[in-house]
C-alpha cells in the first residue's frame, strides 16, 4: 500500500479544504520521505485521526481490545467552522476526509464525510453522512460502493491494511521513550496479545474456568467432610484467584488508560509551552523572593540583636567628652581623691608620714588622717572610679560599632531593595500570566496531569499489592489441587462426575499452555526482528561490539546483553535504550503486518527524540530499506537546521508541509521546499 | 514471512501440544476451540454448550472401556 494523498475539510484542528500530497507513492521515485512539520501543537495529531477514521471509521487514535476508550467524547468537525455556523446559519457543518492509495496494480479513493452542529446548550451533535470507496483497476475499471456496501468496503480495506497496524499506525515517540525508562512487560505482553488475535483461545480457556467451578460446585454437594471441605477450600480459592487477576487486570488496564490519558495531556501541554516557561519562571521568581524574604529577615535580626550597642553610639561622643574631662582633671590633681585615699590608706596601714617618720598611733597626724579618710565618703569615691571605669569601657566597647552598624544598615537596605526590586518583577510576571490567554486551560491541564501522576503512582502500588496476593493465592491453589486429587482417586464416589473434572481441569491446563505457545512463538519471532532491525540501528562503530543482542526476557521485558552476555539495557545511554525500544517497534509493525519489509508506510510521530544525531541518521538510512514509504511529523522544537540537513542528504525527502495554527482551533497546510535544508 | 496470527487455530503448534494427551482431552479441547471459532459464542453460552458436550465424552469413554 502506498498513500498518494490525504485530503482534509473542516477536519479537527483543519479548518477549510487542505491536502497532503506524499512523497514515494510513486513506484520509481527515489524520495520517499514526507516531513510534516508542527508549530506550537498545530495538529498532526488530527492528521493520524483523520486516516483512522477515514479507513476505518474510528475516532479514537488508539482503542485496545475489551476495553475502548469512549469515542463519543471526541469531537471530529472543526470547532472555528462550527462556531461560524452557530452563530450564523446554523445549517450544520459538513466535514470529511478523503485517502487515496495504491495497492497491488489498483487505485484506491477511500471517502467518509461527516456531519456536526453546535446546539444552544454547547452540545455537538456529530453524524456520519456518507462512505464511499471507489476502487479502479490496472485496466482503467471503476468499482464504486458506498454506504451499502459497507461490510465489503471493511472487508477489503481489512484485507489491504491488516486491522492490527491501527495500533501501529503511529510510531509515537513519547510511548518509545515512555517505555525506554519504565517497566514494559505488561505492555509488551499486552502488543504480542494483540497481534496474535487469539481471542477465541481465551474464550475457552474463560469457560473451562467456568466448567471447572460448576463441576466443583457438584461434587461439593455430594460428597462429605474432609473431601468436601477441600473443595471448598479450593473452590474459594479459585474464586479468590479470579477476583484477584480481574482486580489486578482492571487496575493494569487503568495504568496503561492513565498513562495514555497523561500522554494526551502532554501533547496539549506542548500547546501551551510559552505559559509553561512563564509559570516556571513565576516558580523560580517565587523561590527567589522566599530567599530574599530570609535574607532581608536575617539581615533585620542581626540589626535588631544590634540595637542595645547601637544605643551606646547614641551617648558615645558625649561619654568620651566626660572621660576626657576626668582623664584631664585626674591629670592635672584636680580630681585626685583616688590618689589621697589610697595614700592615706597606705600610711595609716603602714603608720608611716610621707617623709618615713613613723606614725605614732593615737597621735594628733594619724587622729587627723583616720578622720579625713573616714569622712572622705569611701562609697562615693567607689562609685565615681566605677563611673569613670565604665565610661572608659563603654567608650573602647563601642569603637569599631560603628563600622558594624554601617555593614548591618547596608545588609538590610540591599536585601530590602533586592526583595523589592523582585517583587515587582514578580507582580509583572503575575499581571503577564493573568493576562494571558487560555491560562485556565493551561492550568486545568497542569492540575489534570498532577492527579494523572498520582494517580499511577497510586495504581501501580495497587498493582504490586494484587501481584504479591495472586502469587501466594496460586501457590496456595496449587497445594489444594494436589490434595482435591489424592482424595478424588481414594474416592470411588461419583465417578463419572469426577471423570468430567479432570477432563475439564486437564483441557484447561492444554488451553493455558497452548495460549503460553502463541505467545512464547510470537515473543521468538519478535526477538528475532528486533534483533536485526537493531543490529541495523546500532551499526555504528564501537557500538555494535558492546551489544550483542536483545532479549525478550520471560516476563516481557527487553533486556540488551553485552558481549559477556551481561545484561546491560539499564546501563545503556536513554538515546540507546530508545533505539532498543525502536527496534521493537519496527518489529512490531513488521509482524502486524506479516513480513519483514513493510508493504504499508510507515508513520513516525515526533521519533527524533533523546536520538544522537548517529542514530537518527542510520534511522533515516534503514526505513527505507524496510518500507515504501516515511512519513515523519516533528515539532518545531526537535526539528532544527541540522535535523533538516541530515534528513536531505539522505536524497529521499520529498515532500515538506507546515502545519500553521492560522487562529486557534484552525490549522492550515502548507507545502514548503524541503531545499531549504539543502 | 512473519507468522503471528493463529487463522487456523488448529495448527501444528496445538497438534504438537495434544501429540501426548489422552484422547477424551484432545477431543474436548479441538471441540471448544472448533466451536469458539465457528459459532463465535460468548463465554457463557461456550461453557453451557461445552457442559452439555461432557457427557458425550465420559459416555463414549465408558463404551471404549
Amino acid at each position: 500500500m502506498k498513500i498518494k494523498q490525504l485530503e482534509l475539510f473542516n477536519f479537527g484542528q483543519f479548518y477549510g479544504s487542505q491536502v497532503i500530497e506524499f512523497s514515494g507513492a510513486d513506484k520509481s521515485a527515489q524520495q520517499m520521505i514526507t516531513v510534516i512539520y508542527e508549530k506550537n501543537g498545530s495538529g498532526k495529531v488530527d492528521l493520524y485521526r483523520a486516516m483512522l477514521f477515514c479507513l476505518y471509521g474510528e475516532k479514537a487514535l488508539r482503542r485496545l481490545p475489551k476495553y475502548g476508550k469512549d469515542e463519543n467524547n471526541i469531537q471530529l468537525v472543526n470547532g472555528v467552522a462550527l462556531g461560524e455556523d452557530a452563530s450564523g446559519a446554523r445549517e450544520g457543518v459538513k466535514a470529511h476526509v478523503r485517502v487515496m492509495f495504491s495497492h497491488h496494480d489498483r487505485d484506491y479513493e477511500m471517502y467518509r464525510a461527516l456531519s456536526g452542529i453546535r446546539r444552544d446548550d454547547g452540545k455537538i451533535i456529530e453524524q456520519i453522512e456518507d462512505l464511499k470507496l471507489t476502487i479502479t483497476n490496472k485496466a482503467g475499471k471503476t468499482q464504486v460502493w458506498g454506504l451499502a456496501k459497507k461490510d465489503a468496503i471493511d472487508r477489503e480495506i481489512g484485507h489491504i491494511l491488516d486491522w492490527r497496524l491501527k495500533r501501529f499506525f503511529t510510531f509515537d515517540g513519547r510511548k518509545i521513550a515512555r517505555l525506554a525508562k519504565v517497566s514494559q512487560g505488561k505492555s509488551i505482553l499486552e502488543e504480542i496479545k494483540y497481534l496474535l488475535n487469539i481471542d477465541e483461545v481465551y474464550s475457552v480457556e474463560e469457560a473451562m474456568r467456568k466448567l471447572d467451578k460448576k463441576l466443583s460446585d457438584e461434587i461439593s454437594k455430594v460428597v462429605n467432610g474432609d473431601f468436601r471441605s477441600r473443595i471448598d477450600l479450593r473452590r474459594k480459592c479459585q474464586g479468590q484467584i479470579e477476583e484477584l487477576s480481574r482486580k489486578r487486570l482492571a487496575v493494569e488496564t487503568e495504568i496503561v488508560n492513565a498513562c495514555d490519558e497523561r500522554d494526551e495531556v502532554d501533547k496539549e501541554l506542548e500547546k501551551y509551552k510559552h505559559i509553561a516557561s512563564l509559570v516556571n519562571e513565576r516558580k523560580n521568581r517565587e523561590a527567589e523572593q522566599q530567599q530574599l524574604f530570609k535574607q532581608k529577615d536575617e539581615a533585620a535580626e542581626k540589626l535588631r540583636h544590634f540595637l542595645p550597642d547601637a544605643i551606646l553610639l547614641l551617648a558615645r561622643d558625649s561619654l568620651a567628652e566626660v572621660y576626657q574631662d576626668i582623664d584631664e582633671g585626674r591629670e592635672k590633681g584636680w580630681i585626685p581623691f583616688e590618689i589621697k585615699r589610697e595614700l592615706v590608706e597606705k600610711l595609716l596601714l603602714e603608720m608611716s608620714c610621707i617623709c618615713g617618720r613613723p606614725l605614732m598611733a593615737n597621735s594628733l597626724e594619724s587622729e587627723h588622717l583616720r578622720q579625713w579618710y573616714e569622712s572622705s565618703g569611701a562609697a562615693l569615691n567607689r562609685a565615681a572610679m566605677e563611673f569613670f571605669r565604665s565610661i572608659g569601657n563603654t567608650t573602647r566597647f563601642s569603637n569599631g560599632k560603628t563600622e558594624e552598624l554601617d555593614r548591618l544598615l547596608k545588609s538590610v537596605n540591599s536585601s530590602v531593595e533586592a526583595h523589592s526590586l523582585g517583587a515587582v518583577q514578580l507582580e509583572k510576571l503575575v499581571v503577564e500570566l493573568e493576562n494571558t490567554a487560555n491560562m485556565d486551560v493551561f492550568q486545568s491541564y497542569c492540575e489534570k496531569r498532577l492527579k494523572l501522576s498520582e494517580k499511577i503512582a497510586a495504581l501501580e502500588k495497587e498493582q504490586k499489592h494484587f501481584s504479591r496476593e495472586l502469587n501466594s493465592a496460586e501457590a496456595k491453589l496449587k497445594k489444594l489441587e494436589l490434595e482435591v486429587d489424592n482424595f478424588n482417586k481414594e474416592s470411588a464416589m461419583n465417578e463419572v462426575l469426577q471423570k468430567k473434572h479432570s477432563v475439564v481441569i486437564k483441557t484447561h491446563d492444554l488451553v493455558k499452555k497452548i495460549i503460553a505457545k502463541y505467545v512464547e512463538d510470537a515473543g521468538r519471532v519478535l526477538e528475532q526482528e528486533t534483533n536485526t532491525n537493531f543490529v541495523n540501528l546500532f551499526e555504528l562503530a564501537g557500538q555494535k561490539k558492546s551489544f550483542k543482542k536483545v532479549v525478550l526476557k520471560e516476563d516481557y521485558t527487553l533486556e540488551v546483553l553485552n558481549d559477556k552476555e551481561q545484561p546491560s539495557f539499564l546501563d545503556m545511554s536513554v538515546g540507546q535504550r530508545q533505539v532498543t525500544v525502536l527496534s521493537f517497534f519496527i518489529a512490531l509493525v513488521q509482524a502486524a503486518s506479516g513480513s519483514h519489509t513493510l508493504d504499508v508506510p510507515l508513520f513516525m510521530d515526533s521519533p527524533f527524540g533523546q536520538l544522537s544525531n548517529e542514530h537518527i541518521e542510520r534511522l533515516l538510512n534503514y526505513v527505507p530499506e524496510i518500507a515504501p514509504q516515511l512519513i515523519i511529523s516533528v515539532t518545531d522544537k526537535e526539528f532544527g537546521a541540522d535535523k533538516g540537513s541530515m534528513l536531505y542528504r539522505t536524497g529521499r525527502w520529498g515532500n515538506f508541509y507546515a502545519l500553521e495554527a492560522v487562529t486557534e482551533g484552525a490549522t492550515t497546510i502548507k507545502q514548503l521546499p524541503a531545499e531549504l535544508y539543502g | 514471512m512473519i507468522r503471528l496470527t493463529a487463522e487456523s487455530l488448529i495448527d501444528e503448534r496445538i497438534i504438537k501440544l495434544l501429540e501426548h494427551e489422552d484422547d477424551k482431552i484432545k477431543k474436548f479441547t479441538l471441540l471448544a476451540l472448533k466451536l469458539a471459532k465457528t459459532r463465535r459464542l460468548p463465554t457463557e453460552a461456550l461453557a453451557t454448550k461445552l457442559f452439555q458436550q461432557l457427557d458425550g465424552i465420559i459416555k463414549e469413554e465408558n463404551n471404549e472401556d
